[in-house]
């Protein structure tokens, strides 16, 4: 062979293992052909040789040379090839994949990566791509035991059962089961693609699906997935053989009912996904709690609520009404004074009078009339009362009482909408009267910080309407990085979260600013205090729907404008009252909640996520993602919207 | 009626073990794969390569040939495949860019590689044949490889480098229909017109797979099915050369669905039934 086909055929072999000398060969081509000895007839072919095939040709060899990586990844690669996008995939991952040899976890690991990060650069581009990779990459790892530390594998199981607290629940598995929310349901696409239905109109967002996955007992036992309403899943999410029903309660957060929570448990446990602390206490739980039934059905928003109390009617109706307007207002009244924590302990009424500077007869007659109205108060032996609630069940009944009859009691005596008499100091005590520690916070256990970690929002956060601060102080306490700000137009909240971020000593890093959104928003110099990037809102739209879309949309402009293209993390409810209310729902707490939103011109947020997605569209925004339940009586949601470029 | 084999498809190649006459092992697959080793010894196999490296201007491997040589009278091969291509090639001087002393580098592309398709290029392989059949005494056939850009200091087609080179070697053709067409894809040729070019007369076995577009081009594909156009010119093809094997690749595919290869051997089938 000639000293020139030799040469053709090194440059050609060096242009596709070597990058540097493909980018040196497209960009000095004259050079590099001398450097060769490349001679006149060859040269003519070189100057035309389009160098971008030549890399297309690496890109599709490392390809080839990956195949079985796709083993472990079938629907991923589906997906891709019905979007063409296996090349490009390919042309990142053969600039960083493992040295051949390197073991299949190790090279799986890294298409996978190279995949979420392809995903995410490239949203929308493959719908659905990045709910499936993630599926097939857990199925992968629990199936070849891969990043599943032996450890934690084995300690759950080899506890002795004399050694397990009676009261813990425990995974069902080696390892914790684990949860995942998809907005794309990677089962519909698996079972389309399994009976050759696929077409790319399975790839639309679909419902955010919740999926459990656990393994037997046994080793070699076959892997289990479980589709689960989202509540539910949350709930068996925090089962880690380290906490008892009560503590899932908690973390579930306000509102949650303990015994609803025992039920879900049970079930699971009936199920096979989770294993029940004993069989004396499961025992005695099921004759408790009754039929358990199976897990509760997908879809939450088709039953009554998971969590919240119901309304139980009297035989006398109006009696009802009546007694029911003037306990709330004396609890709110005794809770002000002090009265309720006082009765946490059984007392005579006539003590807690002179303890507390109160008329002696006024007080006894309120709680006599409390003990035979409500079950708040219970009359014990000897003219003592107690009030019968643990912490938690305290704590929001002081939420619930300073919410609704505190801040909103004088905007339900007005006609029509009274946002002026709406009490924003018992507004703020609501907010902190249920807050005793940080693990009791709101953001404690909350989908919020794990969202905004997945985002990749590490810092630069902008809270509106911000309240007591309780997201921003607890990522800045949890991150010595990380600066927010954090706007709310009630000055009592602010007043709060300032001396909060202050003893929490994060006050140069979480700046607080009081006033009307649409005016702070306007005129602060975000960007310079600290470079944002995301924007995070809690209950904050729904205050922004009393004459239409309007100022929501407006709202949303403004956000554009200043943090264009940037991710606005809504946390917020579905409306119930309105034109199309269903007299057959029932009484729900997110029914009192839009109740209150009325009469203090707030309105009514939309009832359904299209209705938001079309507030979205209007004001050019996009909503990326969409993670809905039931929490608290509330149907709440938090979307994950992209808002407008600047204009 | 055959099928490639691979660590990816060695179920779906089981499975359909009754179907087939016989099965194509890949040597490199072999020589690291026990499984596949212990399968192909006891089925009948025939031998396929693409280590030589023949197109490279150098010797082949002593020792990949000893070892090609091995595994052909294994398994009774009645021919061993390999790739008119290079796989590696060696840096035939220096580059502004090259660290010192590093000149006589060897590039390892690991990967089959459709050379200059010139004279010289030709008499290179039949020099690399001639050498390789001393070692292997078995029949060669040589396969076409796909061209994905036109490759410098090309001044003859595909169809007339094997035409050249089976007049200066005893060997035989392996048509790979779904490279044809990438090759025509890529230089702006009618595939047919191409074929035509080959020495039909000198292909034994037929490959088919399928072919997918990613980027603006048009790729290898073996995790699919054949397009249409791989059958009209399986037709050409077995009208004119003394084809003696069909071999189907869908050994790229994780699960590749056992009724779509079943459907295409039956279509196979059915094409031979109606010669």
């Amino acid at each position: 062979m000639t000293v020139e086909t030799r040469a053709v055929n090194a440059m050609i072999a060096r242009g596709l293992v070597e990058p540097s000398f493909l980018v040196a060969l497209d960009q000095d081509r004259g050079r590099v052909l001398d450097d060769m000895g490349i001679s006149s007839g060859t040269r003519q072919d070189f100057i035309g040789l389009d160098c971008h095939r030549l890399a297309l040709m690496a890109t599709f060899i490392c390809k080839v040379k990956n195949n079985d990586l796709w083993s472990t990844l079938p629907l991923t690669r589906a997906l891709l090839q019905e979007y063409g996008s296996e090349l490009e995939v390919f042309g990142v991952f053969s600039r960083r994949s493992p040295q051949r040899g390197g073991s299949l976890h190790e090279r799986v690991s890294a298409l996978v990566e190279c995949l979420l990060s392809y995903a995410s650069a490239r949203r929308g581009q493959v719908p659905g791509l990045e709910d499936v990779v993630r599926h097939e990459w857990l199925v992968a790892r629990f199936s070849n035991g891969w990043g599943l530390e032996a450890s934690s594998l084995d300690t759950v199981d080899d506890d002795p059962p004399e050694a397990r607290p009676a009261n813990l629940w425990r995974p069902r598995i080696r390892g914790t089961v684990l949860v995942q929310s998809y907005e794309h349901d990677p089962l519909r696409v698996q079972l389309a693609w399994q009976a050759r239905e696929w077409t790319r109109s399975m790839a639309p967002p679909t419902e955010p699906t919740f999926l459990c996955y656990s393994l037997g007992d046994t080793p070699g036992s076959r892997l289990r997935v479980f589709r689960m309403d989202p509540a539910v899943a949350l709930i068996v999410g925090w089962v880690d053989g380290q906490r008892s029903p009560i503590e899932i309660a908690n973390l579930m957060g306000a509102g949650t009912d303990a015994a609803l929570v025992v039920r879900v448990l049970l079930a699971a446990a009936q199920e096979g996904i989770i294993r029940s602390p004993s069989a004396e206490v499961l025992a005695a739980l099921q004759r408790h709690h009754g039929d358990v039934g199976g897990l509760p059905a997908k879809s939450s928003k088709e039953h009554e609520p998971l969590f919240g109390g119901s309304r139980q009617r009297g035989p006398d109706q109006v009696l009802d009404l009546v007694s029911g307007y003037a306990a709330g207002r004396l609890l709110y009244t005794l809770q002000r004074i002090g009265a309720l924590g006082r009765f946490g302990t059984p007392s005579r009424a006539a003590s807690v009078a002179v303890e507390l500077g109160v008329d002696r007869a006024w007080l006894e007659a309120v709680v006599q009339f409390l003990a035979v109205t409500g079950g708040v108060f219970r009359q014990l032996d000897g003219g003592r009362y107690v009030v019968e609630l643990d912490e938690r069940e305290r704590q929001r009944l002081n939420f619930e009482l300073t919410k609704f009859v505190g801040a909103y009691g004088a905007c339900l005596d007005a006609v029509g909408p009274a946002p002026d008499v709406v009490d924003a100091d018992a507004f703020a005590d609501a907010f902190s009267a249920s807050v005793h520690s940080r693990a009791d916070r709101p953001y404690h256990g909350s989908l919020i910080p794990g969202l905004l970690r997945e985002f990749g929002v590490a810092s630069g956060l902008l809270d509106l309407g911000c309240g007591t601060g309780d997201l921003l102080i607890d990522l800045a306490v949890s991150d010595e990085g990380f600066h927010g700000i954090g706007i709310d137009e009630n000055r009592a909240m602010c007043a709060r979260a300032v001396a909060e971020a202050g003893r929490a000593a994060v006050l140069r890093r979480v700046r607080i600013f009081s006033g009307d959104a649409f005016d702070v928003l306007a005129n602060l110099p975000l960007d310079a205090m600290c470079p944002m990037t995301a924007a995070h809102s809690a209950s904050f739209f729904n205050a922004l729907f009393a004459n239409g879309h309007r100022r929501a949309v407006d709202i949303l402009t403004l956000l554009s404008d200043r943090l264009g293209r940037r991710l606005l993390f809504i946390d917020d409810y579905y409306g119930q009252l309105g034109v199309d209310f269903d007299a057959h729902v029932g009484l729900t707490w997110s029914m009192m909640q839009d109740l209150v939103q009325v009469c203090s011109g707030q309105g009514v947020p939309p009832r359904e996520r299209v209705d938001w997605e079309a507030v979205y569209q209007r004001a050019g925004c996009r909503l990326l993602r969409s993670y809905e339940g039931t929490l608290g009586g509330f149907p709440r949601f938090i979307h994950v919207v992209q808002l407008a470029a600047a204009s | 009626m055959g099928m490639a084999y691979s660590r990816a498809a060695a179920g779906l190649v089981c499975d359909l073990l009754d179907d087939l006459d016989y099965v194509e092992y890949p040597y490199e697959l072999l020589m690291c794969n026990a499984a596949a080793a212990e399968m192909a010894c006891n089925s009948t196999a025939v031998l396929h390569c693409a280590s030589l490296s023949l197109a490279s201007g150098d010797p082949p491997d002593a020792a990949v040939l000893h070892t090609v040589a091995d595994w052909a009278d294994r398994l009774d091969s009645p021919w061993v495949g390999e790739h008119f291509a290079f796989v590696a090639a060696r840096n035939p001087g220096p580059w502004a860019g090259d660290d010192p002393g590093r000149e006589d580098r060897v590039f390892n592309i690991g990967f089959a590689i459709s050379p200059p398709l010139n004279a010289d290029t030709v008499e290179s392989v039949a020099e690399a044949l001639a050498a390789v059949v001393t070692v292997v005494r078995r029949p060669f056939v040589i396969e076409n490889s796909p061209v994905y850009f036109p490759m410098p200091g090309s001044g003859m087609g595909q169809g007339e480098a094997f035409t050249a080179l089976t007049r200066l070697s005893d060997v035989g053709v392996l048509m790979d229909l779904a490279h044809l067409l990438i090759t025509c894809d890529t230089m702006g040729l009618d595939p047919l017109a191409e074929l035509r070019r080959f020495p039909l007369d000198r292909v034994v076995e037929v490959h088919l797979s399928g072919v997918s577009r990613d980027s603006g081009v048009l790729w290898d594909d073996h995790a699919s099915a054949p397009v249409a156009a791989e059958y009209e010119l399986l037709n050409v093809v077995l009208h004119d050369a003394p084809v003696r094997a069909i071999t189907h690749e869908y050994n790229w595919a994780p699960r590749f669905p056992a009724d779509v290869a079943r459907r295409e051997i039956d279509r196979t089938h059915q094409i031979l039934g109606s010669r």
